[in-house]
């Protein structure tokens, strides 16, 4: 009888541990995965699930799992279940932090500027485009812009020349520097491909070719949020080959709408 | 003096349009002598189940870039793997994997003269898609600038590659250990290009990542084993 009744607590022992056979993996989306876990290393968890009544084996990146448990008997080849020896359940909690993964999303900001210069005021609209990588410090956005500017009088009518007229287009690069998840620094250098058509005041008419470079430096605001108000400022400069617009060199307020 | 002043972005990305399996084992990170399993293996070419699952069909019978449920979709084309077949590419750069992080002693391809036992195995998928990259498209259509903007873009994609009944053998013919079958299907947003090429660096990879877990499967499973 006393034997009966030790069979019988130990098949009490034991109903839970064969019930919970089954490892449990649960995913940082909030998923679950029940399985056999089979072996875990420092990056991954291995196990083996039916699928489709296939027996198969598969694996996970530990960046993918908040955590995992592994129940039941424990299987000697692996590191995890040889502690599992003298424990039959044990969960493990991942720190997540140590697995993050590279994440990037699209970026578009609008955004008007005023611009003063020594010889020439104006203003510009401009559309930024980019991907923001939480594991990079360095953006590359694609832009694309119109600028507006009238030259001081004082500085064309040294010139010589009754009236002109430049256009130019700009290519380069106006990377940004993340400094911190609000502010970024913006260096840029175009250079600068165009025409200038001029009219002396003798009434003769003649066109240039137009070359130069235009460097620009500023730090900008970008909010973290999804749509957000965006504020830079920064000094920009400029070297033509023109007649009557050599250089400048100002100052560019500018705000702007981060969608 | 008015000016307007335009910002032109530009330009592109290449193209392959015959595609290998293949990546740089180089790179693996090298493996400690010990574990080296102590005998030559004749890899096998793996036999090429795929035509029987339904999902494959489609890398059978459409171009890399269709529609799939009506989307427009990158697939992993057979139409592009013209070189050699997709199974004897698979195991080719699986035994260059092999070989490198020195699972065996030496792993051979297909050539079992010298090797005392032998793999085998069969593929039911080597299956990739991912969504088409608008922004990419785009982003080419203003060359290199554009092309370098866009050069993270990425779409949700979908590759699965399943190798089953992974057996070794003694040359005699005897079963020496059954691996089982080795699945994998990645979910996750892979890098995307303007004409559809990059699905097949992207299954690339991912069979690089494949192989390698396969091998520390393999290393695990064969680790109570005794060899002559």
């Amino acid at each position: 009888m006393k034997m009966i009744k030790r069979i019988g607590l130990l098949i009490l022992i034991f109903i839970p541990v064969l019930i919970h056979s089954q490892d449990l993996i649960i995913l940082r989306n909030g998923d679950s995965l029940n399985c056999k876990i089979t072996k875990t290393d420092s990056l991954s968890v291995y196990y083996s699930i039916l699928k489709n009544e296939r027996k198969i084996e598969s694996f996970m990146e530990k960046n993918e799992i908040r955590s995992y448990q592994i129940n039941g008997i424990a299987d000697s080849t692996t590191d995890i279940h040889a502690v599992n020896l003298n424990k039959k359940v044990q969960k493990v909690v991942l720190d997540t932090t140590a697995y993050v993964k590279s994440v990037s999303k699209w970026i578009n900001i609008i955004t008007w500027s005023q611009k003063y210069g020594i010889h020439a005021n104006g203003w510009e609209i401009m559309a930024y485009g980019y991907f923001l990588k939480n594991d990079s410090k360095w953006i590359l956005p694609i832009i694309y812009g119109i600028e507006y500017f009238t030259i001081n009088p004082d500085y064309f009518n040294q010139s010589g020349y009754q009236s002109a007229r430049i256009n130019y287009y700009m290519v380069g690069l106006s990377p940004l520097r993340k400094l911190n998840d609000y502010f970024y620094v913006n260096i840029g250098l175009q250079v600068l491909l165009g025409s200038e058509s001029l009219t002396d005041y003798n009434g003769n008419e003649s066109r240039n070719e137009v070359f130069g470079i235009a460097p620009s430096e500023g730090i900008m605001f970008i909010p973290k949020s999804k749509i957000g108000l965006c504020i830079g400022v920064g000094l920009y400069e400029k070297l033509l080959t023109s007649a009557f617009y050599q250089n400048d060199i100002g100052l560019k307020l500018e705000i702007g709408l981060k969608l | 003096m008015r000016k307007l002043v335009f910002l032109i972005p530009f330009i592109l990305f290449g193209c392959t349009v015959t595609q290998r399996i293949s990546y740089q084992v180089n790179k693996l990170p090298a493996t400690i002598q010990s574990n080296t399993i102590p005998i030559l293996v004749d890899v096998r070419i793996l036999n090429d189940n795929r035509a029987q699952e339904k999902e494959n069909t489609v890398l059978f019978t459409d171009p890399h870039s269709t529609k799939i449920n009506g989307k427009t979709m990158c697939i992993n084309s057979e139409k592009h793997y013209k070189k050699d077949s997709v199974s004897a590419q698979m195991t080719r750069i699986m035994v260059e994997h092999f070989n490198k992080v020195k699972l065996f002693k030496q792993a051979f391809c297909n050539n079992s003269s010298v090797s005392g036992y032998y793999l085998t195995g069969t593929i039911n998928y080597f299956y990739g898609e991912q969504g088409f990259s608008t922004a990419a498209a785009v982003g080419a259509q203003f060359g290199l600038l554009g092309a370098l903007a866009t050069s993270g873009a990425k779409t949700p994609g979908k590759i699965i590659i399943d190798i089953s009944d992974i057996k070794l053998f003694k040359n005699d013919g005897t079963l020496v250990k059954d691996l089982g079958d080795f699945y994998k299907e990645y979910k996750e947003d892979l890098s995307a290009d303007a004409y559809c090429w990059c699905i097949y660096n992207n299954i690339n990879e991912k069979l690089k990542d494949y192989n390698t877990h396969l091998v520390e499967k393999i290393r695990t499973d064969l680790a109570d084993v005794k060899f002559d």
